[in-house]
């Protein structure tokens, strides 16, 4: 069974007497493993599928399952405690907290569920040293750089061990040569450690870290394809081409 | 444990606000610990004192009012002979003025204060007590500090405490020379010492007890002033009392009986109410540190509305969030609390320091008032921190996807809180001015008027004014937009900024900028609630236009053959001279006690004895209806004459207004009073008039510690009814016209040759008027230093509201400096938001103030049955509000000076890193 399925889903907004459709009926499938991006310009809808699948916002038509678990049928308190132990949130500005350490910022989901000291601590250990953090552990946010912020925020992401990694724009607060090394991050969970992961970006350099790219346009499936070893530029073209 | 290290390194970042934070919940824990501490100390040097002198006795004989008499010696020797006694002896006492020792410095007096009769300034009051050597073990328990003590019952000798040794300028071997008539010169013999708090109070000289009879004209035959008694350790106290209240009161009813557990009782019961004052007291700086609990925590929430959402996003509930912030309100009234007493025990420690005499007993710490201080801390940051913890829970985790966050909204009126605002508010109005009766009569409520009033009583202060307080707060936001949209233009146009500017300054943070303004408004509210109440009850006191010119005091009772002297002194108007007898009919005491202690008032009645036609001829009283209602002008003479007769028939009074309403009288009511002589008696009222100022005369001359008991209003009857049916038997108190050009000294010059030193005083009235109004208000000022402590409590908020609002729009001024504005621009910008902070914290503190004024006065008249008309002292609101102004400045200034001085390229960097 895939980890994450969309069927249908459509969600609208109001804005003052007009009503906005952000998402027109999309529905894809997210296999086991997978490393998938959506891409689409500015209003898309992209964001707005990656905050329904995160149950930060609810649909008004279709379902999402994570799991299997339809998070439609979810209360606030049910949506909150599956969110925390079974999605991982990556933001595009890290939202790291401020006062607290790296390895404590890696640990939050954990420390939420209070889950037992030690095994937080040997599972912060274990993925501090796969980000290549070990050594910054203790600095705060206000230390490390653009790219190790985020990093931190991934580890925060895959501390719970969820089902699914949903990460907003990852690279967009970071320079390129920070920003490719958290999208070889994020390819490497998925090719060794099996994470499976949806990313929304708009920059075709980004999506071709993914397995496949999926394309939306004003709230529509457009076209899912396969990056297959492509360049950017043959990603960017093919995105070109998609959107025509 | 997360929750704690998120909180805790919460603090950590913004370790300022949390410093300001806690300093001022840890000021206003420490003065109620210190004001408690300072209290509970000074209570327990009294009662030391009272145990080491006087409480060690079993009992007590004294007459309920001396000007009724004396007590008469011989009751000693028969108390001698009662197989219960172990000792019994009496003691005399009289008051004196003496010339104060050349070059010993006294206090200042103000020319009003000699005028209206007080002491010059070089002069000191003495107490003379006459005491009998051999009988009187007290005087054991005395440590002498130098000298001897004399034997004899007789004799001229004196022994004087240290205090007055000091002032008096006399030591040992010294002749002390009593003046008056009759010199009396007495040899010093020793130098006791007494606590310098009592010493101060009243410097005595000790002397042989018939020494002081004769001096006095109490010697035949001899009289004391107080017996002491000594019961034996067998004795059966309730059975001696008994015998002994029975044995008294067939021999003398102005006799009383007390045994030392109803003085203590008593005392305790006095001291009650003044300790719920002293806990009192604190309040308001308490509620004030509760709203700069609201407002810091209200900041913590808006500025981190990113890191809340991005913990809902993550997996934190809305339940988690919510404990977050209640347990950094609790961390935060924690610190305050630890920091707060160990500051209160350093208050109490210094006022030790600085006036040790007035703490005989130690510098003792109320665990009470610490206790209360902390539950009330922690109570009120747990109310101040769930408003904040629930808009926390209430972030939408969606916030923290986004990459920036919005610009804070348009805002409409705040209407929805502004109407549970005036709910509250009007709650205690309701209650006063409500169809109360009404309705509990419409539910079969039996006895509805009493169940009124015991509901509006207990409302007022378990509802009514925490309504008032609160709904006041939730009203701020409101004020906050109003102020906002009103005055900025104003403020934009004084200060010349761009209007632009000021457009969302404090509704930006709107519940920071109401909780800051709630802070603000506590104190001016308790200033402007106290101010009024304590003007409109000595406000009423009016003097008729035609009073005495003069009011003569003796401090021993003159006889009433022996006032024909003074009444044909040729200083005094022929036939002007108006003796007033006092006498205290026992009455009932229906008000509450705690709530007429708050008020000022005790529970019973005092009866002045005057000759009817004189009075009214020298007295030109406003008679007054049934209904309160001034009598028409051409009516006055007439209802003068009537009384006067009526007076002169014999059982019939004059009451005050005060009196009427408290008692729902009308004239041709009758009125039981237990006389002294013939038991319960009936007198018919006869007048209703103004009240003309007696209480004036008492609290001036000290007169109400001649009386039995605290008095709450006046009657007067005719001096025939103070002899028959009180038995009093001379006169202290005299008003009189005085011969043209004739002072005061001349006066007293003359009397005392005419009468001998009687420790004659006197005063004018309308002086007496003025110092006693000069005393009330300073003592006003004094109570209303709670509401300026609150005010400095609130300081520390409003410093940490500029400072978080400085704080959020660093970058903005870094764009404004980099664009052109000035350092003065940028200061005054910050200066107009503190501005307004006060101004919506003076019109919240005049609105609340004024409304527990209005409530406090028509709980006077659920009290005491009588509300004063309301005065309201302009002056002291208007420096009240200047205090708020100066207040909010000067707590503004160090944020303001700190951004206008920073180069704009550390905002602009600063403001971003904080994005």
């Amino acid at each position: 069974m895939a980890p994450l399925v969309v069927d249908n889903v459509v969600k609208r907004f109001h804005q003052g007497d007009r009503v906005i459709t952000a998402l027109a009926g999309i529905s894809l499938a997210v296999q086991q493993g997978q490393f998938l991006a959506v891409m689409g310009a500015s209003g898309s809808g992209k964001s707005t599928l990656l905050h329904l699948m995160a149950g930060l916002a609810r649909p008004n038509a279709g379902s999402i399952r994570i799991n299997g678990a339809d998070l439609a049928r979810m209360s606030d308190k049910q949506l909150t405690l599956f969110r925390r132990r079974n999605i991982g949130l990556v933001f595009q500005a890290f939202n790291l907290i401020p006062t607290l350490t790296a390895q404590e910022n890696v640990s939050l989901p954990l420390m939420l569920d209070s889950s037992d000291g030690g095994a937080v601590a040997a599972k912060v250990d274990q993925l501090l040293h796969i980000l290549g953090l070990s050594d910054r552990r203790t600095h705060r946010p206000d230390a490390l750089s653009g790219g190790e912020q985020q990093r931190v925020a991934i580890g925060r992401a895959l501390a719970a061990d969820p089902a699914i990694v949903l990460a907003d724009e990852p690279t967009g607060n970071l320079d390129s040569v920070s920003g490719k090394s958290v999208c070889e991050l994020l390819r490497d969970l998925c090719l060794t450690h099996g994470k499976t992961i949806v990313m929304v970006t708009h920059e075709p350099s980004v999506a071709v870290y993914a397995q496949e790219v999926v394309v939306i346009r004003d709230g529509q499936f457009v076209q899912r394809f396969a990056t297959d070893g492509a360049t950017g530029q043959d990603l960017a073209a093919r995105y070109q081409e998609s959107l025509k | 444990m997360i929750l704690y290290r998120l909180a805790i390194s919460n603090f950590l970042v913004r370790k300022v606000r949390t410093a300001l934070t806690v300093g001022a919940i840890a000021l206003s824990v420490s003065l109620v610990v210190a004001v408690t501490s300072g209290y509970r100390s000074m209570e327990a040097s009294a009662l030391r004192f009272m145990n080491h002198y006087m409480g060690t006795a079993d009992a007590f004989i004294y007459p309920a009012t001396e000007s009724q008499g004396l007590v008469p010696q011989r009751l000693v020797d028969l108390l001698n002979q009662d197989p219960d006694v172990r000792e019994a002896s009496g003691r005399l006492t009289s008051r004196r003025a003496l010339p104060r020792a050349p070059g010993a410095v006294g206090p200042s007096r103000s020319a009003q204060h000699v005028q209206a009769g007080g002491l010059p300034a070089d002069q000191i009051n003495v107490e003379l007590i006459g005491i009998r050597r051999g009988l009187d073990s007290k005087t054991e328990s005395m440590e002498i500090n130098s000298g001897r003590w004399f034997e004899s019952p007789g004799g001229n000798f004196a022994v004087i405490d240290q205090v007055a040794q000091d002032k008096l300028g006399i030591n040992i071997g010294d002749n002390l020379e009593l003046p008056g008539l009759h010199k009396l010169n007495l040899k010093v013999l020793g130098i006791v010492h007494k606590p310098t708090l009592f010493a101060e109070r009243w410097p005595t000289i000790y002397l042989p007890i018939e020494t002081l009879q004769h001096f006095t004209d109490q010697d035949n035959p001899p009289l004391v002033s107080r017996i002491t008694l000594f019961l034996k350790d067998s004795a059966d106290f309730a059975a001696f009392q008994k015998r002994w209240t029975d044995r008294l009161a067939s021999m003398d009813a102005n006799l009383r009986l007390r045994m030392r557990r109803d003085t203590a009782s008593e005392l305790s019961r006095n001291l009650r109410g003044v300790h719920v004052v002293s806990y009192f007291g604190g309040v308001a700086s308490m509620v004030t540190a509760m709203f700069i609990t609201f407002s810091a925590l209200s900041m913590g929430v808006t500025e981190r509305q990113r890191t809340l959402a991005m913990l809902r996003a993550v997996g934190a509930l809305r339940s988690q969030i919510f404990r977050l912030v209640i347990l950094e309100g609790l961390i935060l009234s924690i610190a305050g609390v630890v920091l707060g007493i160990l500051a209160g025990m350093l208050w109490m420690n210094l006022l030790y320091w600085r006036f040790s005499q007035m703490f005989a007993a130690g510098a003792l710490y109320s665990t009470g008032g610490m206790a209360f201080a902390a539950a009330g801390s922690i109570l009120t940051a747990l109310a101040a921190s769930i408003l904040p913890a629930w808009t926390a829970s209430a972030v939408s985790p969606l916030e923290a996807m986004s990459v920036q966050g919005a610009a804070p909204p348009a805002r409409r009126p705040p209407l929805a809180w502004a109407v549970g605002g005036l709910v509250l508010a009007g709650a205690d109005p309701l209650l006063f001015f409500g169809p109360l009766q009404s309705i509990l009569h419409a539910f079969g409520v039996a006895d509805p008027d009493q169940t009124a009033r015991n509901i509006r009583f207990f409302g007022h202060f378990a509802l009514g004014l925490g309504g008032v307080m609160f709904g006041f707060f939730l009203l701020a936001p409101l004020v906050v937009w109003f102020a906002e949209k009103i005055l900025s233009p104003l403020l934009a146009l004084v200060l010349r900024l761009p209007a632009q500017l000021l457009r969302q300054q404090l509704s930006g943070g709107i519940w920071r900028s109401a909780g800051t303004a709630a802070a603000l408004m506590v104190g001016l509210a308790t200033l402007i609630a106290m101010q009024v109440q304590g003007h409109s009850l000595i406000g009423g006191w009016r003097l008729p236009d035609k009073f005495p010119d003069i009011f003569i005091y003796s401090a021993d009772s003159i006889p009433w053959a022996q006032q024909k002297d003074l009444a044909d002194l040729p200083v005094i108007q022929r036939g002007s001279l108006l003796p007033v007898a006092m006498a205290t009919p026992l009455g009932d005491s229906k008000t509450f006690l705690l709530a007429a202690a708050m008020v000022g008032r005790g529970g019973t009645v005092i009866f002045f004895g005057v000759p009817p036609e004189r009075a009214v001829k020298l007295v030109q009283l406003e008679f007054r209806d049934d209904n309160g209602q001034p009598l028409p002008a051409d009516q006055q003479a007439i209802a003068a004459a009537r009384a006067a007769a009526e007076l002169q028939i014999g059982r019939h009074i004059i009451v005050t207004d005060e009196f009427r309403q408290v008692r729902h009288l009308k004239v041709g009511d009758t009125l039981q009073l237990f006389t002294s002589v013939n038991g319960w008696q009936t007198y018919t009222i006869c007048g209703i008039v103004w009240s003309p100022g007696a209480d004036l005369v008492i609290s001036l001359f000290d007169l109400d510690r001649l009386l039995d008991q605290q008095t709450a209003a006046c009657v007067f009857g005719s001096l025939d009814d103070a002899k028959k049916d009180f038995g009093v038997t001379g006169s202290r108190l005299f008003a009189a016209n005085l011969q043209g050009g004739i002072d005061k000294q001349k006066l007293l010059k003359d009397a005392q040759k005419a009468l001998g030193d009687r420790g004659l005083r006197a005063g004018d009235v309308r002086q007496i008027k003025y110092a006693v109004e000069n005393a009330f208000y300073r003592l006003l000022l004094l109570i209303s230093t709670v509401a300026f402590a609150a005010m400095a409590v609130a300081s520390l908020g409003v410093t940490n509201t500029v400072m978080a609002s400085v704080r959020s729009r660093r970058w903005q001024f870094g764009v404004l400096r980099s664009v052109g504005v000035v350092r003065s621009q940028l200061l005054r910008l910050v200066l107009a938001e503190a501005l307004m902070l006060g101004l919506v914290g003076i019109a919240l503190g005049v609105g609340a103030g004024l409304e527990m004024a209005v409530d406090a006065r028509a709980l006077s008249g659920v009290v005491m049955g009588y509300s004063p008309a309301l005065v309201i002292p302009w002056m002291i609101l208007i420096i009240g509000c200047a205090a708020v102004l100066a207040v909010a400045l000067v707590a503004s200034l160090a944020p303001a000076v700190g951004v206008a001085r920073a180069q704009p390229l550390d905002l602009l960097q600063a403001g971003r890193a904080a994005m």
